[in-house]
């Protein structure tokens, strides 16, 4: 039975990656993004001459009296950042589902601790929504059950109809982490590239069930999609265990090189990898790298 | 073809019941799988070999149910035989011949394997009995089907040092006899090397021989006999079954120091027997070996060992009016072979004229005076040829009693109990050994003085035989006899010791009279207080010489190796192994 992601043990854990990402990132979490845009925020940037119809309010004064120049003070506008998260929900994902969860659930909440707004959609062979827009600490509990009272579902995973469908919600850019096992028989490429496109700062997140990586079973089998059901029976031998676990290493190797080439943070982990090691590694790091 | 137990024929059903089993055990376990997509890159490369993959399932059901019905038919113990299949009574001559080399391997060891094969290939209904034969038969394993019993009742077959008796095999008529009434179920099997004295085999025995010619020298014949004091002979007959002419080196040793007291060359015919007497002097006595120099292919015989024993004379007397005669003849024998010890007083034996004195034997001329020997002693007889009673009497061994007169001889009648060898025309008896009163005699008739009896050569025949026999001297103890003999040792005590001695080893055997000669050694019998050496030795030209006169026997064709069903069973052990080479990848990949 799985861990309650509500549970005061977890969310002590929780709450302990938060103070870990509150000192390692120095208080600039992604809810204090900096943005180029100037503005009223608290945080002074730059100064610049002052123009007709220039708040005069921003005249600095003290400049002025030394140097009888108008100059005004600009300050960074101070945006609150939308983190996307991408949970696969596919039944592919039944045996590390628990583990995603907790790695969303992680995340989320360092996200809203940061004062960002946190958005959680389920992805399978269509995309579901599982928090529609969480922002705030008092926020943090809803969030966590939303989380919680996820499921998989589907009967497969189209990554790239879930990411256009996904675009078509959420038009506002925002950090897109997406926490799969990025098996996607019609391929990952399309998606990344789609939701780069769409202007986010997109973030792949692995994870892998150690028995997915390998094969342990020798002999006649019948082997069975845990998605579609499809059904094939199989001799397997060392032989057939090699090329199974070649070809698992190729996507793999395909997916990192693909991640690389285009800029996309990314992190592999299995779910025998105790999930706050995975956090905290990724805050060690200074978030995701590719 | 016949089956010893088809009744295991309807253990062929199982397979039925065994079909349902595989079939299910062949379905194979579902395994979902995350990442099938990725699979189907396997799938794609299994595919070459799809139709092996369909038709592995029904093939190895196929080896499977040709296993078990190999298996089944194993059970039933088929032969190629049309049903018959006689019981064998194997029978092993372990005589000394069979001890010889071939190949490395005993004649012996090679009956043994032959024998084996013949045991390992039984049918599940036929029998076989194994039996051993030299001087007499000795059954080993009786009727059996057990193929290991009768293997180890060839492994304690031992090698005898014996030679093959020539009705060793007598009894096996009985048995043949029986065989034909009963429609010739037993078939006796003989395996001999045929190196043996002229056999008579009785019907329905098949010979088979074993090994082949091999080269051969023997010791046939040995004696060693004092002469004079000493001085003593080495008389000793070999024979050669070599195709050419040989010279052979002999040696005589001591049985127990090995001090050489004589080398000789003895010249052997091809295939032929030769003899030699070699004069020995300042020979001890005790045991001794004659031994052939070098090898040959049988080692048993080409060693005789010998005994030489003190001389053990007559202590005797002269009681007569005449002495001179019979001290002469006592001197003549104590030379010759220490027959006499001439003595005055305690004398075992008296040769008498007249009235005999109390010894515990006596030879009795020209009888006078009352004696318990003889009663109402009377007139002369008038001489004349004597008539035999006793035809084959030891006492006439040596002499034709037509030719004496027996002049003087009186008219008497011989005590009850006396075995008459001569007597007068009226019945008189003029020859005769009695015994009375614990006293034997040998009473001869007659006036030796009289018609110069005492020149001629018949007294001293007489003295000497009837010596011997009322002393018991009659057999000399030899110097060595044939393996398989029985010997009496002079004396009268019922125990005794009996020393074997073969090589550096002394061993005591158990002592009983006559003493049975089994092996090739060196005996020391002590009786009456009086150390007696023996030696036995093969001392048989049919052993050791070449293989007797007669073509060979046909060959004798008869099953060996594994039986059927051995190899049935082995047929199924590697279709399981094939089968379980295909099905173990189903199992375990």
């Amino acid at each position: 039975m799985s861990a309650s992601l509500t549970d005061p043990a977890f969310i002590r854990q929780l709450e302990a990656l938060n103070l870990l990402a509150r000192r390692v990132l120095r208080g600039s979490l992604q809810a204090d993004r900096r943005t180029e845009r100037r503005g009223t925020g608290i945080t002074f940037a730059d100064y610049a001459p002052y123009n007709p119809g220039d708040d005069y309010r921003a005249i600095d004064w003290k400049i002025y009296a030394r140097t009888e120049e108008l100059l005004i003070k600009l300050f960074e506008i101070e945006e609150d950042t939308t983190v996307y998260i991408l949970l696969d929900c596919s039944r592919s994902m039944a045996s590390k589902f628990d583990y995603a969860r907790k790695l969303a659930a992680a995340l989320g909440y360092i996200a809203l601790n940061g004062m960002d707004r946190v958005v959680v959609h389920g992805m399978a062979d269509h995309l579901t929504t599982i928090v529609d827009s969480a922002r705030s600490r008092s926020q943090v509990f809803s969030f966590l059950r939303d989380l919680e009272a996820a499921e998989t579902f589907g009967t497969g995973t189209d990554f790239n109809v879930c990411t256009r469908s996904f675009q078509a919600r959420r038009r506002k850019k925002g950090v897109v982490l997406v926490i799969s096992d990025f098996f996607y028989p019609k391929g990952y490429q399309e998606g990344l590239k789609f939701l780069q496109w769409a202007g986010h700062d997109v973030f792949a997140l692995q994870v892998h069930d150690p028995a997915d990586l390998t094969c342990s079973w020798l002999g006649d089998l019948e082997i069975e999609c845990i998605e579609t059901a499809a059904l094939q029976k199989i001799t397997i031998t060392e032989k057939e265990v090699r090329i199974y676990q070649e070809a698992v290493a190729a996507w793999n190797e395909g997916l990192r090189s693909e991640c690389t080439r285009r800029g996309v943070g990314l992190a592999c982990t299995t779910s025998d990898v105790p999930f706050e090691v995975v956090i905290q590694s990724m805050l060690r790091k200074g978030g995701l790298v590719a | 073809m016949s089956f010893g137990f088809p009744a295991f024929f309807w253990a062929a059903l199982a397979l039925l019941p065994l079909a349902a089993v595989y079939f299910i055990r062949t379905r194979p376990r579902r395994q979902a799988v995350n990442a099938f997509f990725l699979w189907q890159q396997v799938f794609q490369q299994k595919s070459a070999s799809s139709l092996f993959q369909k038709l592995r399932n029904l093939l190895s059901l196929l080896l499977v149910a040709l296993a078990f019905l190999a298996a089944v038919l194993a059970l039933t113990r088929p032969v190629f035989d049309e049903g018959k299949t006689p019981d064998l009574l194997v029978i092993i001559d372990r005589s000394a011949s069979m001890q010889t080399i071939e190949g490395g391997k005993s004649r012996l060891d090679l009956a043994k394997d032959l024998a084996a094969s013949w045991f390992t290939a039984l049918g599940g209904s036929q029998r076989a009995a194994v039996a051993t034969v030299a001087t007499r038969l000795e059954y080993h394993a009786h009727l059996t089907n057990q193929a290991r019993l009768l293997r180890d009742a060839l492994d304690a077959i031992k090698p005898s040092d014996l030679a093959l008796d020539a009705h060793s095999l007598d009894e096996l008529s009985l048995l043949s006899s029986a065989a034909e009434k009963t429609s010739g179920k037993t078939r006796v099997l003989f395996l001999t090397d045929r190196h043996s004295v002229p056999l008579v085999l009785p019907t329905g025995i098949e010979v088979v021989s074993i090994g082949s010619a091999a080269n051969n020298i023997g010791i046939t014949a040995a004696d060693l006999r004092w002469v004079a004091p000493g001085q003593a002979t080495l008389f000793a007959s070999l024979i050669s079954d070599f195709p050419e002419p040989r010279e052979v080196e002999m040696e005589l040793v001591s049985a127990g120091e090995g001090t050489l007291a004589r080398l000789f060359t003895v010249r052997l015919p091809a295939r032929g027997e030769v003899s030699e007497s070699i004069p020995l002097e300042s020979i001890q006595p005790g045991a001794w070996l004659l031994r052939i120099r070098g090898k040959d292919s049988l080692a048993a015989d080409d060693v005789a060992p010998l005994g030489l024993n003190s001389p053990q004379p007559i202590p005797v007397q002269v009681a007569a009016k005449n002495p001179f005669f019979f001290q002469q003849c006592i001197a003549a024998f104590s030379r010759a072979d220490s027959l006499f010890e001439p003595i005055n007083g305690f004398a075992r034996l008296s040769l008498v004229e007249g009235n005999p004195p109390e010894t515990e034997a006596s030879l009795i001329f020209a009888p006078a005076g009352e004696s318990p020997f003889w009663k109402t002693l009377g007139e002369e007889l008038p001489a004349g040829p004597p008539e035999v009673i006793a035809k084959d009497h030891p006492l006439l061994a040596r002499l034709d009693p037509a030719l004496l007169g027996f002049d003087g001889a009186r008219k008497l009648t011989a005590p009850s109990g006396s075995v008459v060898v001569l007597a007068h025309a009226d019945g008189t008896p003029l020859l005769y050994t009695c015994a009375v009163a614990g006293r034997t005699a040998v009473v001869f008739n007659f006036d030796p003085a009289r018609a110069d009896f005492f020149l001629s050569p018949w007294f001293p025949v007489f003295v000497h035989d009837a010596a011997v026999l009322l002393t018991g001297r009659e057999n000399q103890f030899p110097s060595a006899v044939a393996t398989g003999s029985r010997v009496e040792v002079p004396g009268t005590e019922t125990t005794g010791e009996a020393v074997f001695r073969t090589g550096e080893t002394n061993a005591p055997i158990p002592y009983q009279m006559p003493a049975l000669i089994e092996r090739i050694g060196n005996y020391q019998f002590t009786r009456n207080a009086t150390a007696w050496h023996l030696g036995g030795a093969v001392f048989s030209a049919g052993e050791s010489g070449p293989i007797g006169a007669g073509s060979p026997p046909p060959e004798i064709k008869l099953a060996s190796g594994w039986p059927l069903a051995a190899w049935l069973l082995l047929a199924a052990v590697v279709v399981v192994i094939s089968e379980e080479l295909l099905y173990h990848r189903r199992k375990v990949g």
